[in-house]
């Protein structure tokens, strides 16, 4: 009876449909818990290992482009270092020279009994961005329809699951401080929402793209003496001020990098950005400029529409002409989801676009790819796995008139295919649809 | 009571078909068709069942210490010419004798007569051997070539120095004699066996080895004992230290020669100068029939107290029945440094001391990812090493299930009680 009348105060406490969301937020918490200590690509090694560097040699290393990502992990790793008692062997690189890890500092890594605590311990991080991006979706979208739809596609997607705990990124960090830029400018808070998204910029070399089309996405039908005085004008000088402050405190505090070399030139440079497999580059300079156009066009949208569709539209274009790794598409998954707000008709595209991604990067599986439960350094080859390919070719192959790379690029076709559909259901109003 | 009327009711059908006068002379034609059809399948069974002929192979005489054993030898890819001799008719020709059952350690050698056509000398020929505890092997063979003659040659294949016994008790089982150029045709009309003790023949002739077994020497734990270090981008200083001023610094043992099951692992006691600690290690093995390899090297980070470090690699990721041949220890970003090998061994007893010495990343079942199929085995070998970990996380996990599940339920509850 007392347990049961608990249960009734918490449930009232709670309220019905947060109990719901609650119950989901715990599934969505349980699935993370479990992938967390058993997979990692060799590039977090590399990130931490960087880390490592510079809380080891005590040299204050600013990567452009990372420096916040560069301080959340600092901060951690400082925090969880002393339960991680072999991070000596485990994180440092042969060569002080190193920016990315190598063979032998990857068999190292996954070979150490400390691994899966290692990987538990320095993804919490990551795990915490995650959830406040579903903090953010929940507040979003309170009292909307699409409300647990948003959480559920956000908790439950392959692609995010993929990218922050298989893979083992940091991409759930600059997720977050969009989301929260997309919080901030539908309530208005235009100072606070730039301040957000230079954290973000800050994160990652992508959001570069967006700073224009931020820029463009305020000028919107309120556009008046006092707002741009009053509210556009500082959240453009704090946007500026964030993007060059990196760049200045580079050159004005930093002693000589900890690690030195090119390969960290290479990481912390935006090129990085146009170092990518691109399929076909030229188009996404066309979408980029249309999108461009449009926001200068259309105006009759508030700044929070008007940036979400067109960062949102530019990069659906991006990852539609790039495949360069399976994690990258991540970037994108927020998009979509916050679309559910102007209730755009989304959720069978992006579940479409879930299916083909899988399948896609189940047919391209390579080196870099669903690395199996640490056991694979490199390739899946060393554990006599055949991959999709391996057995089409071996079984179907024989009979279907499409050889291997006929088929990857058909799936990748298809790939591209589920984000073009996914562009026009973002792109097209709602009304539209029914008109 | 059942049996008696049909026996009577056949009876009855035979008598009845003798009354109809079915011949003798009707008879006969289904006799030799019979016989036909019989003479058919024993010719389609030559074609079929060639194995199953081949076990009644022909016998060629085996003479050990004036016994002899005359056995039908077991024929693969041949067949027997009009003249005895043995003709190869397939990808693999061999013959294989009858068992032996001699003590391995008793066994001189082996005297095979061997006579072939001399337009097609010299004739190579590869003779293997099995015992109680080893198969037919190919780096455990003889392969040589002899001059062909119209008369028997006999050539000689000494045992004592070659085959190192597993035990006392190790018996020889069979011999196994292969035509190299499956198309050959040669004449081989007798063995004899020669123990210990026996005279060698006059006539015998030793062969020209085109590859002689590799011959196993004796298990000895300490490196040393099988020759000296060799060095590579480096210098013997005058303490007998080795200073590096290369690029690729290693020390690689002599030829060990040893077969992988007969050992655990290797130790190595060290002295180092520099900096590092841990100092970074790669550590690569050869055999027989694998050489050098990145990707089955151990990688490991040992760490230095007063300048000595010691580590301990089991060996139970190597192929158990190959032959052992080198370990090479490579310095990794060690410039400048002074090595010094205190104690190097092969271990064939595994004790926890030894094994405290393993170091901590270098995963034994890595090995086996290495090798395929252990993926398994490689996360519960390493959540075995971390068990406080697997109890937090455990815990977590139930925990953070748990109120999940408790939430889900009070909802549904809520559902149904306002529905």
């Amino acid at each position: 009876m007392g347990d049961r009348n608990w249960m009734e105060r918490v449930r009232n406490a709670v309220g019905e449909d947060r109990a719901k969301i609650l119950s989901l937020f715990g599934v969505g918490l349980v699935i993370r818990l479990v992938l967390m200590p058993f997979f990692a690509h060799v590039d977090f090694l590399s990130e931490y290992g960087r880390m490592y560097q510079v809380v080891a040699t005590g040299k204050p290393t600013l990567y452009l482009g990372r420096i916040v990502v560069v301080v959340i992990e600092q901060v951690s790793l400082r925090l969880f270092l002393p339960f991680l008692p072999d991070a000596d062997t485990m994180l440092r690189f042969n060569d002080t020279g190193q920016a990315t890890a190598g063979l032998n500092e990857y068999f190292l890594f996954v070979s150490d009994p400390h691994i899966f605590r290692t990987l538990f311990l320095l993804k919490i991080p990551y795990l915490l961005f995650d959830m406040g991006t579903v903090w953010v979706l929940f507040r979003l979208m309170a009292g909307k329809a699409g409300q647990k739809t948003a959480l559920c596609l956000w908790l439950f997607n392959p692609v995010t699951l993929y990218a922050f705990y298989v893979f083992g990124r940091f991409e759930s960090i600059p997720i977050f401080f969009l989301s929260l830029t997309l919080l901030l400018l539908q309530k208005g808070r235009l100072v606070l929402s730039a301040l957000t998204l230079g954290l973000a910029l800050n994160c990652r070399e992508i959001i570069v793209l967006y700073l224009p089309l931020y820029g463009l996405s305020l000028f919107g039908k309120q556009w008046n003496r006092n707002v741009l005085f009053r509210r556009m004008i500082p959240a453009l000088i704090v946007l500026f001020t964030m993007t060059v402050l990196p760049l200045w405190m580079k050159m004005r505090f930093e002693t000589p990098l900890a690690t030195g070399g090119g390969g960290v030139q290479d990481m912390e440079s935006a090129q990085a950005l146009f170092g990518m497999r691109f399929n076909w580059f030229v188009p996404f300079v066309f979408c980029y400029a249309a999108i461009c156009l449009w926001l200068i066009e259309e105006r009759s949208r508030d700044p929070f529409e008007r940036f979400l569709t067109a960062t949102g539209l530019c990069i659906l274009s991006f990852l539609l002409l790039v495949s360069h790794s399976a994690h990258y598409v991540s970037w994108m998954v927020l998009f979509p989801i916050v679309g559910l707000y102007f209730k755009k008709p989304i959720l069978k595209p992006f579940l479409i676009f879930c299916a083909c991604w899988m399948a896609t990067w189940a047919i391209l599986t390579d080196a870099g790819v669903f690395t199996l439960f640490l056991a694979s350094p490199l390739s899946m080859n060393f554990f006599r796995f055949k991959t999709l390919l391996d057995v089409y070719e071996t079984t179907l192959g024989h009979f279907v008139p499409m050889d291997r790379s006929m088929l990857i690029w058909s799936m990748k076709t298809v790939y591209a295919a589920s984000i073009a559909y996914m562009m026009v259901l973002f792109f097209r109003k709602p009304e539209a649809r029914h008109v | 009571m059942s049996e008696r009327p049909q026996i009577m009711k056949i009876r009855g059908k035979t008598a009845s078909r003798r009354d109809q006068g079915v011949s003798s002379s009707a008879a006969v034609p289904l006799i030799i068709g019979l016989l036909g059809f019989i003479q058919a399948m024993a010719v389609l069974c030559g074609f079929l069942c060639d194995d199953a002929l081949a076990q009644s192979g022909p016998i060629i005489p085996i003479h050990i210490q004036g016994r002899s054993i005359e056995k039908p030898w077991f024929l693969h890819d041949m067949v027997v010419t009009e003249d005895k001799r043995f003709q190869g008719k397939g990808r693999d020709p061999h013959l294989v004798s009858p068992e032996l059952g001699i003590e391995l350690g008793k066994v001189q050698g082996i005297v095979l007569s061997i006579c072939g056509y001399p337009d097609k000398d010299p004739i190579p020929i590869q003779v293997f051997w099995q015992t109680d505890a080893n198969g037919f092997r190919e780096d455990a063979s003889f392969q040589f070539s002899i001059e062909a003659t119209s008369h028997p040659r006999n050539v000689f294949l000494s045992f004592a120095d070659t085959i190192l016994t597993e035990s006392d008790t190790e018996r020889l089982l069979s011999i196994r004699v292969d035509w190299v150029r499956s198309s050959d045709t040669i004449g081989f009309t007798k063995m004899d066996v020669l123990l210990r003790g026996d005279v060698l023949p006059e006539d015998v002739i030793l062969p020209v080895m085109a590859r002689a077994p590799i011959r196993e020497i004796p298990l000895q734990e300490d490196f040393l004992r099988y020759g000296p270090y060799r060095i590579h981008d480096m210098v013997v200083e005058d303490d007998d230290t080795w200073q590096v001023n290369g690029e690729d610094p290693y020390i690689e043992t002599a030829n060990l020669n040893v077969r992988l099951k007969r050992i655990k692992g290797m130790f190595l006691r060290f002295r180092i100068s520099g900096r590092e600690n841990p100092y970074p290690f790669q550590v690569f093995w050869k055999t027989y029939s694998a050489d050098y390899d990145e990707k089955r090297s151990f990688w490991l980070r040992t760490r230095v107290q007063d300048g000595e470090g010691t580590f301990y690699i089991p060996f139970r990721v190597l192929p158990a029945d190959d032959m052992l041949k080198t370990i090479r220890v490579d310095l990794e970003k060690c410039p400048k440094c002074r090595f010094e090998i205190l104690e190097g061994r092969l271990i064939t007893q595994e004790d926890a001391t030894l094994l405290r010495q393993v170091p901590p990343n270098i995963m034994v079942a890595l090995g086996y990812s290495v090798y395929g199929n252990g993926i398994l085995r490689d996360m519960v070998e390493k959540a075995r090493r971390d068990p406080g970990f697997l109890v937090v996380w455990g815990l977590i996990v139930v925990v953070v299930g748990g109120v999940t599940g408790w939430m889900g339920l009070a909802s549904r509850k809520k559902l149904g009680g306002s529905s």
